[in-house]
């Protein structure tokens, strides 16, 4: 089977998984949601403040939320020997994890896009210049994903996966945070060029930890 | 000394911290040492 | 039995040697060396910040370069796994100095204890990085299992640390407010001040390898203990008599007083 074949099996795969189980739609989404107005209560309700900080606030909701799906993604392979299932399965590591990182990207995707929504109505800012804004988006929650996806694999097996994975993830992806914000307020309240560099540094690092995590996953699964 | 509390404070905090380390190894070392010799 | 990494004589000598060093250099940060003409006396307490620096990041290089020794299969030993986690938490300890230093001098120097500098964010970064690599360590399992995932999350730490750094140093060159974090400070020593800068990086490293070679024993006595402690427990479910200690070597004096 192609490597495509492959991604595109283990991604759907997911993606079934959560069409049926809609965690993400009606757990996740509702998290990111609440942290947005939880900002709100914690910032002065000056609309002012909380329109300079909207795209920190936004993509640190982002990164909360991304710690859910990451987790979503590997309680899904906890049970009933399914990680077992993957490594019987002879799909390559470098397929099962573009698949599994794909499909935690589409769903990151779609929070950001109800997120980005709620931020525009309710923090009151506006989104001029899209295409650098849309980029950063994109390369952003790839570096997301491929580092969650790392970092998920890594305490699969784990007993105290879920408080470890952040502890991992978060300092790791703190340039993401950083780029993306720093993107978004360009685009938005900026020199809309002054996004591109950003952008550059979001996808080096969507790459790079794409790279490691193709690489890692096979071995890693088999430890855990 | 200028600023005397700063500095002193940071020289004997380094002290403390790596002479404190020391002694956590060397004193742990010792008690390793000591079961093995007993088994 | 690789149990240590440097020979007893080697490593006592070091040890005393490593304490001669530090010594010199607080009686020249402390004494010899004039204070500045910008920071006056809180100059002093970058004879240690800056070696402290230093060390934080050595320390993480030796802890990705074991960790790439060991996932390497030619190279795997179970010295690398061991020599990565005592490195690691050696580095932890400096790098928490490195921030809290760097906090003390902040004060007088800036007016405040903390700035949002490159190199002071980027080793924030660096210590919870390493915390969560420590706290992938304590995780009890076969031991091939847990060296690799932490071999592999040093790795990707390691990698990650350049990022940050030049994403924060952009960011801050971006933003930069004037002279206020004015990170010239540094810049201008020369003379006494240079030499106790230096020595002080020398005796740092010097006290760093003689503290990873008996954390790293530390490191070794414990983790086969706990092997052997799995092994008794195992042959006593199966119901076998428990295997034999392994003869203590005749030449493992142990040291009283001394270092």
């Amino acid at each position: 089977m192609s490597l495509w074949r492959e991604v595109t099996l283990v991604a759907g795969k997911d993606l079934r998984i959560e069409a049926r189980s809609r965690v993400t739609v009606q757990q996740i989404l509702p998290f990111g949601l609440i942290v947005l107005l939880l900002f709100a209560f914690a910032l002065d309700p000056d609309r002012g403040i909380l329109r300079r900080v909207a795209p920190g606030l936004f993509w640190v909701t982002v990164l909360l939320a991304s710690l859910l799906a990451v987790s979503r993604a590997f309680g899904i392979e906890a049970d009933n020997g399914a990680r077992d299932g993957l490594r019987l399965s002879g799909l390559d590591g470098p397929a099962l994890f573009l698949g599994k990182a794909a499909a935690v990207a589409a769903e990151l995707l779609a929070l950001e896009v109800v997120l980005a929504a709620t931020v525009v109505v309710v923090y009151g800012i506006h989104l001029n210049t899209l295409f650098p804004l849309l980029l950063a988006t994109l390369a952003a929650t790839v570096g997301v994903a491929a580092t969650g996806t790392l970092y998920g694999v890594l305490a699969a097996g784990l007993r105290v996966r879920e408080t470890l994975v952040p502890v991992l993830l978060l300092p790791v992806v703190a340039p993401v945070l950083l780029g993306a914000t720093r993107a978004w307020e360009a685009a938005i309240d900026g020199v809309p060029s002054d996004a591109w560099p950003w952008v550059a540094l979001l996808a080096v690092f969507a790459v790079l930890f794409t790279a490691i995590g193709m690489l890692a996953f096979g071995p890693l699964l088999e430890e855990s | 000394m200028q600023f005397a509390e700063y500095v002193i404070t940071g020289w004997v905090l380094t002290g403390v911290v790596l002479g404190g380390y020391w002694l956590w190894i060397v004193q742990r070392t010792r008690r390793a040492e000591r079961v093995r010799g007993r088994e | 039995m690789s149990d240590r990494l440097l020979k007893p004589i080697v490593s006592t000598v070091l040890g005393w040697l490593s304490l001669a060093a530090v010594a010199t250099l607080a009686v020249f940060g402390l004494f010899v060396a004039p204070p500045d003409e910008v920071q006056s006396d809180a100059q002093r307490l970058m004879y240690l910040h800056v070696p402290s620096a230093w060390i934080a990041y050595l320390a993480f290089g030796v802890t990705a370069l074991a960790s790439a020794l060991w996932l390497w299969p030619r190279t795997r030993a179970t010295v690398w796994d061991r020599v990565a986690g005592a490195s690691a938490e050696l580095g932890v300890i400096f790098t928490a100095l490195t921030l809290i230093l760097g906090s003390l001098w902040g004060r007088p120097v800036w007016g405040v204890w903390w700035a949002w500098d490159a190199r002071l964010v980027t080793t924030a970064v660096l210590f919870f990085l390493y915390l969560g690599y420590l706290a992938l360590r304590r995780i009890p399992s076969a031991p091939d299992a847990r060296a690799k995932r932490c071999a592999i999350a040093a790795l990707v730490a390691f990698v990650d640390v350049p990022i940050v750094h030049f994403s924060v140093n952009w960011w801050r060159t971006l933003h930069q407010q004037g002279t206020v974090f004015n990170q010239d400070l540094d810049a201008k020593i020369h003379g006494v001040m240079a030499f106790t800068l230096w020595f002080g990086v020398v005796a740092f490293t010097l006290l760093y390898v003689y503290l990873l070679d008996r954390r790293y024993r530390l490191l070794s006595l414990d983790e086969d203990r706990e092997a052997r402690e799995v092994e008794a427990a195992i042959a006593e479910r199966v119901g076998a008599a428990p295997p034999p200690a392994p003869p203590t070597p005749p030449t493992a004096p142990v040291e009283v007083g001394a270092p």
